[in-house]
C-alpha cells in the first residue's frame, strides 16, 4: 500500500512538473504573451461614474415617515487591465450611500474568441432589460431609475458565471448568453419581488444554477429593440423550500430621431413553488409578478442636430405600474400595496455628455389609493 | 485506505492541474481576434503600421459593456484590423497594406442606435503616394492597394511631388453628410 502510494504521488510530481514545463515553453513560443513591461501603463484604464441625490417626499398616506434625505448614493469606480489584446480584466467597485456600502458592481475576465465574440466568466451583470448593463446615471433621464428595473428586473443584479457575449448581422445584433448562479428563494419579499434574492456575487450558493439571454437589435432609422429571458432554480437546496424555479421575460424598445428619445419596457417575473416560498420565509410573495413603463423625452437644445455642441437640455415624462403580487399561489391573497404606479415628471440638463442635472417630481400610488408625492434633486457624472 | 484515498485525490488533482495549465497554456493563440500574426507584443512594438483610422467619440465609452459594444460594433467591419479602444476613442490599425473599409469603419458607430455615444471626428494615417486629380486637386494612393481618397491640402503645408512616397495624417470628411469620403491633410511626412 504504502509502495503504491509513493508511486502514485512520484506521477502527481510528474505530471505537474511535465505540465509546468510544457507550460512554460508554450509560452515561452506564443509571441502574444512577450509583452513589454513598458506597455503594462498603456493596458490598464480607470473609470468611474457617480450620482449625488436629495429627495424631498411629501409625507403622504403611502409612507407616514417620509423625510428629506440627501445622499452620495453612488460612486464607482472601474478598471480595465488588457492582458494581451485578446484577454482583458473588467472590474468596477460600487460605493454606494457615501461608502456605507461596497459592493462589486462586476469583474469578469473577457476572452476574445473571434472579432466579434467573446468568452466571459466572473461576477457578471444580468443582461435583462436595457438597465442592468447600461446604468450611468447620465444615461437616463429621472434622479432615481424606474422602479420597474428595481422590483420587476432587479438592477444592477450580479451573478457569478460564465458566457458569450457577441454581435452579428454587421454589428446591428447583439446577444449574450450565460450559465449563472441562481437566485435565493429566502430572501423573496412581497414587496420586492426577487430582488433580494440576487446573491451580489458574494459567496454565492450555486446549488441552482441559471440560464440568462438577451438580443437586441438596432436598425439605422433610430430603432433599437430588446428581448431578454432567465430561468433557472432557486431553492438552493434551502430545507423546506421544495424545488423553487423563476422565469423572467422582459422586452425592451427605444426610438430616439430628431430629438425625441421614447423607451418602453415590459416585464414579467413567474415563480414555481410560491406557495412553499411564503410559507417557509412568511412574505406574501406572488406567483407572477409584473410591470411596464413607458417614457418620452425631448432634448431642447438638440444636441443630435449640431455636432459641435455638447449640450441637452431633456424634458420628459414617464409613466410606470408594476405589481409584485401579480397572481398569488392558492390560500394566499394579493396585496393590494404591491400594486403600484409612479408618474414621473422632470428635466436633465446636460453641459457635456458626461454630466447631468437632474429636477423631477414623483406622484406615486398604489391599490389602496395610498399616494406619496416626492420631488428630487440630482447631479450625476461619468468618465 | 484513507492514505490511498488521500493519494487518489491528490493525483486527480494534479492531472487536473496539469490538464488546465495546458488549456490555459494554448488558450492564448496568435491568431485571436485583434492580434497580428506577428503578437501583440510585436504590434505594440511596431509604431508605423501600415494605415490607422481613430474615431473621436463622445457619451458613454467608460464602462466594459459600452466598450464591448463599441469594440464588436468596429470589428464587425474592419475586416482584420486590429481595434483598440480607449477612453472616448478607438483606434483601428492595419499592419499590412490592404483595402480600407473606411466608411463601413465610420458607420459602425456613427449610425450607432444601440449605444448613448456620437462620433464626433475621423482621423486617418497611411503610407502612401501623392497624385494630381484631373481637376487639378490632390489625390492620395495607398501604397500597394490602388484605394484612392480626395485629398485638400492647406496652404500651411508643403505638398510633396507627385509620386513620392508620404505618411499622410489626415482629417476624413464627408462621413456625416454620407457623401464621398474625402481627406483633409494635417500632416505629411516623406518617405514610407
Amino acid at each position: 500500500m504504502a509502495r503504491s502510494s509513493r508511486i502514485t504521488s512520484r506521477r502527481s510530481v510528474a505530471a505537474l512538473f511535465a505540465a509546468f514545463t510544457a507550460a512554460a515553453l508554450i509560452h515561452a513560443t506564443v509571441p502574444s504573451l512577450a509583452i513589454a513591461e513598458e506597455d503594462v501603463e498603456k493596458r490598464l484604464q480607470f473609470h468611474g461614474y457617480g450620482e449625488f441625490h436629495y429627495n424631498n417626499p411629501e409625507t403622504g398616506t403611502m409612507d407616514q415617515s417620509a423625510t428629506s434625505s440627501a445622499d452620495v448614493h453612488r460612486f464607482v469606480l472601474g478598471w480595465t487591465y488588457e492582458f494581451t489584446p485578446a484577454f482583458r480584466l473588467d472590474a468596477e467597485i460600487d460605493y454606494e450611500h457615501a461608502a456605507r456600502e461596497i459592493e462589486l458592481e462586476y469583474a469578469h475576465i473577457d476572452y476574445d474568441m473571434s472579432a466579434t465574440m467573446s468568452l466571459r466568466v466572473g461576477s457578471l451583470l444580468m443582461p435583462v432589460g436595457p438597465l442592468n448593463e447600461f446604468h450611468e446615471p447620465p444615461l437616463f433621464y429621472s434622479v432615481e431609475r424606474p422602479y420597474v428595473q428595481r422590483s420587476i428586473i432587479p438592477t444592477t443584479w450580479q451573478e457569478n458565471g460564465i458566457g458569450v457575449v457577441g454581435r452579428a448581422a454587421g454589428g446591428s445584433l447583439g446577444y449574450r448568453a450565460y450559465l449563472v448562479t441562481g437566485l435565493n428563494a429566502m430572501n423573496f419579499t412581497g414587496a420586492e419581488g426577487i430582488r433580494e434574492g440576487r446573491s451580489g456575487s458574494s459567496e454565492a450558493k450555486a446549488e441552482d444554477l441559471a440560464g440568462v439571454a438577451r438580443l437586441e437589435y438596432a436598425t439605422t432609422a433610430g430603432l433599437s429593440l430588446g428581448a431578454s429571458g432567465y430561468y433557472g432554480g432557486a431553492d438552493q437546496s434551502e430545507p423546506g423550500l421544495g424545488d423553487v424555479k423563476v422565469g423572467m421575460v422582459a422586452l425592451d424598445a427605444r426610438f430616439r430621431r430628431g430629438g425625441i428619445d421614447l423607451r418602453g419596457v415590459f416585464a414579467l417575473d413567474f415563480l414555481d413553488g410560491a406557495d412553499s416560498v411564503a410559507a417557509v420565509t412568511l412574505e406574501n410573495v406572488g406567483e407572477a409578478m409584473q410591470g411596464f413603463y413607458g417614457e418620452a423625452a425631448y432634448d431642447l437644445l438638440r444636441r443630435d442636430a449640431q455636432p459641435d455642441s455638447r449640450r441637452s437640455l431633456f424634458l420628459f415624462a414617464r409613466y410606470e405600474r408594476f405589481d409584485t403580487n401579480a397572481e398569488m399561489p392558492t390560500g394566499l391573497t394579493a396585496d393590494p400595496a404591491f400594486d403600484r404606479e409612479v408618474i414621473t415628471g422632470g428635466v436633465s440638463y446636460l453641459p457635456i455628455e458626461k454630466l447631468s442635472f437632474k429636477a423631477d417630481f414623483e406622484h406615486w400610488e398604489d391599490g389602496t389609493e395610498a399616494t406619496l408625492n416626492r420631488i428630487n434633486l440630482g447631479a450625476a457624472f461619468l468618465f | 485506505m484513507t492514505r490511498a484515498i488521500i493519494t487518489k485525490s491528490i493525483h486527480r488533482t494534479a492531472l487536473a492541474a496539469a490538464a488546465m495549465l495546458l488549456v490555459a497554456s494554448v488558450a492564448v493563440p496568435p491568431s485571436a481576434a485583434g492580434v497580428s500574426k506577428k503578437g501583440a507584443g510585436a504590434v505594440a512594438a511596431d509604431s508605423t503600421p501600415f494605415a490607422r483610422v481613430y474615431l473621436a467619440l463622445r457619451g458613454c465609452t467608460a464602462c466594459s459593456h459600452c466598450r464591448t459594444t463599441i469594440r464588436q460594433m468596429v470589428r464587425s467591419t474592419t475586416d482584420g484590423g486590429e481595434t483598440k479602444v480607449a477612453n472616448d476613442r478607438v483606434e483601428v490599425r492595419y499592419t499590412t497594406p490592404r483595402q480600407l473599409p473606411l466608411r463601413q469603419v465610420i458607420r459602425s458607430l456613427a449610425d450607432n442606435r444601440l449605444h448613448d455615444l456620437s462620433v464626433v471626428d475621423v482621423l486617418f494615417e497611411a503610407r502612401g503616394t501623392l497624385a494630381t486629380a484631373k481637376n487639378g486637386g490632390a489625390t492620395f494612393t495607398l501604397d500597394e492597394t490602388g484605394q484612392t481618397f480626395p485629398l485638400s491640402i492647406g496652404a500651411s503645408l508643403a505638398r510633396p511631388a507627385d509620386g513620392s512616397p508620404v505618411h499622410l495624417v489626415a482629417l476624413v470628411s464627408g462621413w456625416r453628410e454620407n457623401a464621398a469620403l474625402s481627406l483633409v491633410a494635417r500632416e505629411m511626412k516623406p518617405g514610407a
